[in-house]
């Protein structure tokens, strides 16, 4: 199955080098939000996409909908990553009910 | 106070119910072991999954770097050029695995690191930047894929947990102490009938009796 890639420009360029199956790039502008989001619905219908890889950034705009597949994984970009450990952190404590620091 | 179930009350209600108690607290246990079982399994991959969230941000920022020296070096435009000559990676294979009755996905794929000449782009308009960007970007999906598996599995075990733990605390504090109640309630009734009954005949025996004296 193909692995997708979502983010910026610089990014896809970067996948694009490493051979990732196909990359699309959005910009900043609402419009380019709109078109992102209708290319995840049209990704996640589509039975060959094994993984979307998605930037934080990009995923902050569209919202992810919950789907079991394909694999949804949001990536750092250039900039690093916004949210480190923090969304690890959410699920265990919505699962455990308390946060664990270690 | 819990409340109780609409039910008759009469003994075989009660016999049907203190069997649907003892169902429901060995289903309990059930559920409460399976809860303990999917934590634990949940920590390992937990710990997996922060580690590999580091190494890919730590990849991610090499692979920025590399690529901005591959930039200096051979301009935008021809490094856009390069990237639409490569040859697509190799693809992956998902399969589903089973922890704890939990679907989870297994992604079978080979190392995305290839040999320079595998890639599909010249060499003679590149520089060897190019090449180390490549390499490390596609360091950066190896890690990114093993990531995904993980994080996927992580959240899915997290649903299964919440859900498992919404069961257990539901059997737990509302449907076994409203069974216990109803049954108590029922008991209690029973008790009750039968003294009617019993002080029903000790008033007619003694009604007859002074009849025929």
């Amino acid at each position: 199955m193909k692995i997708v890639l979502m983010g910026d420009m610089d990014t896809v360029l970067g996948f694009k080098l490493a051979g990732v199956h196909e990359a699309y790039s959005f910009g900043e502008t609402s419009l380019e939000t709109e078109r992102a989001k209708n290319k995840l619905k049209e990704l996640i219908e589509r039975e060959d996409v094994g993984i979307i890889l998605i930037t934080e950034r990009l995923a902050e705009r569209v919202e992810i909908p919950e789907v079991k597949f394909p694999i949804i994984l949001q990536i750092p970009d250039k900039f690093g990553s916004i949210y480190g450990e923090a969304q690890l952190r959410e699920i265990v404590r919505k699962a455990i009910g308390v946060e664990i620091k270690r | 106070m819990p409340e109780i179930l609409k039910v008759k009350p009469t003994r075989m209600e009660l016999l049907k119910l203190k069997r649907r108690i003892k169902l429901a607290q060995k289903g309990h246990k059930l559920l409460k072991e399976k809860q303990d079982a999917l934590i634990m399994e949940f920590f390992t991959i937990y710990d997996e999954a922060l580690s590999l969230r580091k190494e890919l941000a730590q990849k991610m920022e090499e692979a920025f770097a590399a690529l901005r020296l591959a930039e200096i070096d051979v301009g935008l435009l021809k490094l856009k050029e390069v990237a639409l000559g490569v040859k697509p990676n190799n693809e992956i294979t998902i399969r589903k695995r089973n922890i704890m009755g939990v679907p989870v996905p297994l992604i079978e794929a080979e190392s995305f690191k290839r040999k320079p000449d595998e890639r599909g782009y010249p060499f003679v308009s590149t520089s060897s930047r190019v090449d180390i960007a490549a390499q490390k970007f596609e360091e950066v999906l190896d890690v990114a894929v093993r990531l995904a598996e993980v994080e996927e599995t992580l959240k899915r075990l997290a649903r299964e947990i919440e859900k498992t733990k919404r069961r257990v605390n539901a059997l737990e504090y509302i449907i076994i102490p409203r069974m216990e109640a109803t049954v108590k309630f029922i008991s209690q009734r029973l008790d009750e009938i039968e003294r009617e009954n019993f002080f029903r005949l000790k008033r007619v025996k003694a009604l007859l009796e002074a009849r025929h004296a």
